[in-house]
């Protein structure tokens, strides 16, 4: 392979300036005619989000890992790396917390842990080019499934591999395959679940981002074993480039014969749609995401029957998650008993997690199952920044939960976490330190399902809001005796009560917060203090007469004119006045940080 | 309402496409004008009702015309757990207007997102298309100065 | 044959048939709200979970098809305790002081209450109060308390459309009326909108209903558990006691419908009986029957001025009057009487030798339009009729017969709902509908001067081409259609009894019979004629007073207060009922005829009435537009009466819902003279010089105007005329 210069370009690395590196790097190739001596290569996300923007230089057989470039860093990479095979110190990724410099990808303790069997080709295809897909074995695997497995066998291979549903309730994937396979209709659809609405997991859109071909070759193969002709992959709307990159792949798909009629000369023939979602949460629920393909308000309706029965337009649907397709085509070229040799007893393979919050390394990270999450934040994930105490992870987004220190040595899988009180959902995994209110995150999150609940069962439309109202007067100071019961209370009821997943799910985070960090909620509704001083009633902004410098910058910035004092002496805050804004935080130079928060409120 | 019509054929009058049909139109004015909404429901012969059912229920759907500028604070998990909230209220309290809503001038409008998926890079603002990472508070005088 | 198991009984199932269903069957109660037996299952109000052996959450049995083997639990103590914390959250957002107060026994008796508490919460003020199904699950649940925050929408109550108002603070999104109205009225009015602890029923952009699509059938309001939608008319009337099946006599279809009683005997309200009905049905009955210019006493001039009478004064001064002029009276009268009225009065005009007619379009045969033959995918090809506003009860029972694949074709020169709703609709020149038929079928003229595109005619044949077609027509303004035999034409006559006026004949139209100079007196009985000359005296038999001098006014009844059969379009022969007492002194016609042959000593059930014409066809004339009569007329029957009163000049409600008595401007013609609505317009032509006020509608044709007719206007066919613009002056 040629000397290359694989740069990450998913949504995120574009945010933090991907795309001037791309023309930094064109530019200066262009200017100075080295089309011959290297490429540019444009993938999606590499996955290690925090080193954004970052670059793999490929040279030698080896893959030297830069971080956080500069458009003006790129020359020195191009001259001295590519060309000239010299490592610059300064653009290595170090160890926050060792101080060691790793120089090759491979080595960083990041990925060294992961398992990569889904995301390692995001480093290695340009998204909108299926050639370099082929290249990597893509769609050798349909090719075995047509020419060498009869439906059947396609369907017990994914049985014997065990592979369970990524979506999050981890249904058996060859299971529904069979129950949809058997049923009798002329007319049956697969559908790819893409609207990945839980706020924190973004492993979707860059699969679908990065590598397009992998969901869409595991989509064809799905088709062949249950006897579709027709899918749809239903995406967010919020995913311009998912969007855009998977039109691209369908096309390319289809003019190689990958999809339409007759697939690769068989009597199998299978297209491709794309749906867009228009924002809402719950057309992630299945039977909300048929009605809304079918141009409707996504409202759930009660199962059964199950879409395998009735499903898009009455007919027999199977749907899949994004990472769940993507699974298809490595099952089947590297067998069934490759997969299940990865992870647990009853949860099989990898899983991507999204790795964020308050860590150091965040990013999406791909690990077999039975992990501890211990692994995931300190060894992957690098711990937490700032020397702040790790406090609790949310997994499963708004239908999970908290997981407390205590079970920090707690290995995944979809049991373990439901256990727990959280549950897998799509695999979001938000670390939470010392300052975070857990009641603000609890709130946070019923605030979001309470929104986002389509209003058409009174446990959910009704009960999430009183739960909300509830904690809302606890976050304001005004949390009666009994509230902790009457959460608990309610929050029973609306999952035992609600008709779909949302809202049978929707009180995981306050039940889960409520059993871990009761202390906590006491703390807000006995002593109206916020231990984490987060919650703004329960707060007061004060200026530590020690450590202040006199310069002024707070009083400028103060939006209520709050703050007074004279230039060069110790300045203070009329608490009469402070509307708790935070900017005089946000301003206080880094040599003071004087500006500190207390709680309870001062009066 | 010539446009009107190449993206109703586009979709060929099919009922069942009117949540792209109105993607199409959202992005075209930037919000859903009620004249082109009752067009849409003469020419798919679809109840207006239904129509207002949908651009009502799915948020990524307006009825109020929106301002020059677009300013997104996304309220994901990662970003919230790193301070969205605040940078929200500092931008509600700037502009004196709510998040949903725009500004009396028409120059801005405030909205939110749940998760844009950049989580990783938060607290994230989209103004005007351009995605801003790490956001602090106070970045939001910043943008809304550089704008005027 | 399935098997299953519901609280350790063995049942049995249909395939297909859900558990909720199986259960009612078997007398297992299970209780329910957004379910309702007329409409698809829901599953939204988490009411009717039961459990269901080694599922782990409850299921709504509703929605849960019944399959081998299942073992169902309805009522467990989970069951219980989740269907109550439903209800309590329900309740949170529903004023629910009149459903949990300790006192609402002695409420229901009494009505009586000093506290704050109804005038705060609405106990005394939901017209649902002691209706409501929230009530009987109250009960049912024991709920005693409510543990949460009580959440007002504080939404306005919407009283602006007619008929009904609506109060969403009351709502309880259990969607029974969104999918009344989606699914079988095929209004789709009414929807869902927002989400969340938002969502909301109304319509599109919170419109009025009478800016959308509405019929005003009341069909939500009757499905409405709670006291959200309801009828204005007698809102704060005590409940109704018992019902009278009867039927509804204001049109053809012969509804059938409850007359709801209260326990003073007062007619309350007229809903639909396990069938849907129409505004007239629904919302007109009532008011009617006890309107303010209802006359219920006999009056008779007595020096110039009109005097109340005893009935015996009146009849015998009529009889002697009718003796008087043998031979030389006409009478006229409507359809709205009972089948044994019109026997009557058929005798008494023989017995007397007067000259009869009636207002319709008769035609010998009449033949009754039998649903029962219309086959799977036909095709109904309606010309010139609004189906939805005239025929809408009629309309959906040809959809429910005909469920696969039927095709409606409408053709009209006027826009309106059906013309909006209909598979295809081809909008020909005004007066160019039967060309366009004959051009259908390949008939007539060669040359095509319809204003219809050719595509659009020879798609619209291939549609044709394989199918049963069925023709429907109204031959108050259509002559008589030109089709294959093949074809089956189908007249839609709007009033009742029509076919028994068809087949007893009359002595020609009321037009031949008002032009009659040997007349002398005039015998008007529910019909109100637009006098053409003097006569020495005139009779009024009517529930209202006409527009005209009388000497005698016998007030009738209403089809409420007398009992008796009707015929209606089917040719099926109901019973109207005697709901209630006649109001004051009013009679029934067939009364009236009875005594009056008595004075007479004339035996009225003596012989069988004699032959009369049983055809009468009139001459459409074609409308050719001239330059001293530029605009085209055009003109639909009002179907809308009551003898031969406009609905819409007795109830203000339809005169909102559509202003019949008002000449209808095209938008280009208005433009052209100035015309702005409610200004006052002649319209004069070879026949006519009406005075009209005017009302400007983007609905019509280009130049063009239209007419409501009805007797009294005596317009009954297209023609051309020219407008001319009279006054400013507003209503």
């Amino acid at each position: 392979m040629k000397p290359a210069l694989i740069i990450s370009a998913g949504t995120c690395g574009l945010a933090r300036g991907a795309g001037e590196i791309v023309k930094a790097a064109q530019d200066y190739q262009s200017k100075r005619r080295l089309q011959q001596k290297f490429d540019i290569i444009i993938t999606g996300c590499h996955g290690f989000c925090e080193a954004e923007t970052n670059v793999v230089v490929h040279v030698d057989g080896k893959q030297i890992f830069y971080q956080k470039l500069r458009p003006e860093n790129v020359k020195d990479v191009i001259e001295k790396t590519l060309l000239r095979e010299e490592i610059i110190n300064n653009f290595l990724w170090s160890d926050p917390k060792t101080q060691q410099v790793y120089v090759y990808i491979d080595d960083i303790p990041f990925y060294r842990k992961q398992k990569r069997i889904l995301l390692g080709n995001n480093l290695h295809v340009k998204p909108e080019c299926i050639e370099d897909y082929v290249k990597l074995g893509g769609y050798s695997a349909l090719n075995k499934a047509l020419k060498e497995y009869q439906p059947k066998r396609v369907i017990n291979l994914i049985k014997e591999s065990g592979l369970r549903g990524r979506g999050g309730a981890g249904f058996p994937t060859g299971k529904k395959w069979e129950l949809c396979r058997k049923m009798k209709s002329s007319v049956k659809y697969i559908v790819c679940n893409a609207d990945e609405g839980d706020p924190g997991a973004y492993m979707d859109r860059s699969l679908l981002e990065g590598n397009p071909h992998s969901v869409i070759e595991g989509m064809i193969i799905g088709a062949y074993a249950i006897g579709a002709r027709e899918g749809i992959i239903y995406v967010r709307n919020e995913y311009p480039l998912a969007v855009k990159n998977i039109e691209i792949a369908i096309k390319q798909a289809r003019k190689r014969g990958l999809l339409g009629e007759n697939i690769l000369g068989s009597k199998f023939s299978f297209d491709i749609t794309i749906v867009r979602g228009a924002g809402a949460f719950v057309c992630g629920e299945e039977t909300a995401l048929l009605i809304s393909i079918e141009g409707r308000v996504g409202r759930p309706r009660p199962r059964p029957p199950y879409p395998v029965e009735k499903g898009l337009w009455g007919k027999p649907t199977n749907i899949n998650n994004v990472e769940t397709w993507a699974n298809i085509p490595a099952i089947i070229l590297r067998g069934a008993q490759w997969f299940s040799s990865i992870g647990t007893e009853g949860s099989k393979g990898t899983k991507i997690f999204s790795l964020v919050g308050k860590i150091n390394n965040t990013g999406l990270v791909e690990v077999p199952m039975g992990i501890t999450l211990r692994e995931i934040i300190y060894d992957i994930g690098g711990g937490i920044p700032a020397g702040k105490k790790f406090k609790a992870v949310q997994t499963g987004g708004p239908s999970g939960g908290c997981i407390p220190s205590e079970l920090l040595d707690l290995p995944i899988d979809y049991e373990s976490l439901t256990e727990a009180g959280s549950m897998m959902g799509s695999g979001g995994m938000i670390v939470m330190d010392e300052d975070t209110c857990m009641v603000d995150v609890a709130r946070y999150f019923l605030n979001f399902t309470q929104q986002e609940s389509c209003g058409k069962c009174p446990p959910c439309r009704l009960g999430t809001k009183d739960m909300v109202q509830i904690l809302n007067r606890i976050s304001r100071g005004e949390g009666r005796e009994g509230d902790i019961e009457l959460l608990e209370n309610i929050g029973g009821n609306v999952k035992r009560g609600s008709l779909c997943g949302l809202g049978q799910t929707a009180p995981h985070p306050v039940l889960t917060t409520i059993k871990y960090f009761r202390d906590e909620y006491l703390a807000h509704i006995k002593e109206q203090r916020c231990p984490a001083l987060v919650c703004t009633a329960l707060i007061s902004y004060v200026i530590d007469p020690e450590l202040c410098g006199g310069c002024t910058i707070c009083a400028k910035n103060c939006p209520s004119n709050a703050i007074s004092g004279e230039p060069k002496k110790v300045y203070a805050i009329d608490q009469a006045k402070c509307i708790k804004c935070g900017i005089c935080v946000s301003v206080c130079p880094d040599k003071f940080r004087a500006v500190k928060k207390v709680s309870p409120a001062l009066t | 309402m010539k446009n009107i019509d190449t993206n109703l054929e586009n979709y060929h009058y099919r009922k069942t496409n009117i949540i792209q049909i109105l993607q199409d139109i959202q992005s075209e004015h930037n919000y859903l004008p009620e004249k082109i909404l009752k067009y849409v429901s003469e020419r798919l012969k679809m109840p207006l009702s239904t129509i207002y059912s949908i651009a009502t229920f799915y948020a990524a759907f307006s009825l109020n015309p929106r301002g020059k500028h677009l300013c997104t604070v996304c309220m994901g998990t990662a970003c919230h757990v790193r301070g969205a909230a605040a940078i929200l209220n500092e931008f509600e309290r700037k502009l004196d207007i709510k998040a949903g809503e725009t500004t009396g001038d028409m120059n801005y409008s405030l909205e939110t997102v749940n998760c844009l998926g950049c989580c990783a890079i938060g607290p994230i603002v989209v103004y005007d298309g351009k995605y801003m990472g790490e956001f602090k508070l106070k970045d939001v005088a910043a943008v809304l100065k550089e704008k005027e | 044959m399935i098997e299953l198991m519901i609280d350790g009984k063995k049942v049995t199932a249909q395939k297909g048939e859900t558990v909720l269903k199986v259960a009612q069957r078997y007398n297992i109660y299970i209780p329910t709200l957004c379910y309702h037996k007329d409409l698809s299952p829901y599953g939204g109000c988490r009411l009717c979970i039961v459990e269901v052996e080694g599922w782990p959450l409850p299921v709504a049995s509703c929605t849960l098809p019944a399959q081998e083997g299942l073992k169902v639990k309805t009522d467990t103590p989970l069951l219980k305790d989740l269907r109550r914390f439903t209800l309590q959250l329900i309740l949170s957002e529903h004023p629910h002081a009149c459903l949990i107060c300790d006192r609402k026994e002695d409420c229901a008796h009494y009505m009586e209450c000093i506290q704050k508490a109804p005038i705060t919460f609405g106990c005394k003020f939901c017209p649902s109060n002691n209706d409501c199904e929230l009530q009987t699950l109250v009960d049912y649940l024991e709920i005693k308390d409510i543990p949460f925050d009580f959440h007002y929408r504080s939404l306005m109550v919407e009283r602006y459309d007619p008929f009904f108002e609506r109060d969403y603070n009351l709502c309880i999104l259990c969607g029974r009326c969104v999918r009344m109205c989606q699914e079988v009225r095929g209004a789709a009015t009414l929807d869902f909108h927002h989400r969340g602890p938002d969502t909301l029923v109304g319509t599109a952009f919170r419109l009025p209903h009478l800016e959308t699509g509405c019929q005003f059938c009341g069909a939500c309001v009757d499905v409405c558990p709670t006291g959200a939608l309801r009828e204005r008319y007698g809102k704060w009337q005590a409940k109704s006691e018992k019902s009278v099946r009867a039927t509804c006599a204001l049109c053809n279809i012969g509804c059938s419908i409850n007359l709801n009683i209260d326990s003073e005997g007062k007619l309350v309200s007229s809903t639909p009986d396990n069938n849907q009905i129409c505004v007239r049905g629904r919302f007109g009955i009532v008011p009617m029957v006890y309107h303010a210019r209802r006359l219920t006493r006999p009056l008779m001039k007595k020096d110039n001025r009109l005097v109340e009478v005893e009935w015996e004064e009146a009849l015998s001064y009529v009889a002697s009057k009718l003796d008087e002029h043998r031979g030389k009276t006409g009478l006229l009268f409507g359809s709205h009487m009972t089948i044994e009225a019109l026997e009557s009065l058929y005798r008494l005009a023989d017995d007397l030798r007067c000259s009869i007619a009636a207002p319709l379009d008769i035609d010998g045969k009449g033949e009754p339009l039998k649903l029962e033959e219309f086959k799977d995918e036909s095709v109904f090809l309606v010309v010139n009729t609004d189906m939805i506003r005239d025929f809408s009860p009629l309309l959906l029972m040809l959809r429910m017969q005909s469920k696969i694949q039927s095709t409606i074709i409408v053709i009209d020169s006027l826009e309106n709902k059906f013309t909006n709703m209909a598979d295809l609709w081809l909008q020909p020149k005004p007066g160019k509908e039967f060309e366009t038929v004959s051009l259908l079928f390949g008939r007539g003229k060669k040359r095509n001067t319809t204003g219809i595109s050719h595509e659009t005619l020879e798609r619209c044949k291939d549609i044709l081409k394989k199918r049963n077609v069925y023709v429907l027509y109204n031959p108050a303004h259509s002559r008589r259609i030109d089709v294959p035999k093949s074809v089956r034409t189908l007249p839609l006559y709007s009033s009742i009894n029509t076919l028994k006026i068809c087949e007893l004949g009359t002595d020609g139209s009321v037009d031949d019979i008002l032009k009659k100079k040997t007349i002398d007196c005039l015998y008007a009985i529910g019909v109100l004629p637009r006098l053409q000359k003097g006569y020495k005296t005139v009779i009024v038999q009517n529930c209202f007073p006409p527009p005209f001098e009388f000497d005698v006014f016998l007030p009738t009844v209403t089809f409420v207060e007398t009992r008796g059969s009707v015929i209606n379009i089917e040719g099926k022969v109901k019973k109207v009922r005697r709901a209630i007492d006649p109001v004051g002194k009013s009679k029934p016609d067939d009364w009236i005829f009875q005594r009056m042959s008595e004075i007479l000593k004339y035996d009225i059930k003596r012989r069988r009435p004699r032959q009369r014409k049983k055809k009468l066809s009139r001459v459409f004339e074609d409308m050719g537009t001239s330059k001293k009569y530029p605009v085209n007329l055009l003109v639909r029957e009002n179907c809308y009466m009551y003898q031969g009163h406009p609905l819409s000049s007795l109830m203000k409600g339809f005169q909102r819902l559509r202003d019949d008595t008002a000449l209808w401007i095209s938008v280009d013609v208005a433009k052209k003279l100035r015309i702005k609505d409610n200004m006052h317009v002649r319209v004069i032509s070879r026949n006519i010089n009406l005075e009209l006020h005017a009302r400007v509608s983007d609905n019509l044709p280009e130049n063009s105007v239209l007419i409501y007719n009805h007797p009294f206007l005596g317009v009954d066919q297209n023609q051309a005329v020219r407008i001319e613009c009279i006054t400013k002056e507003t209503r």
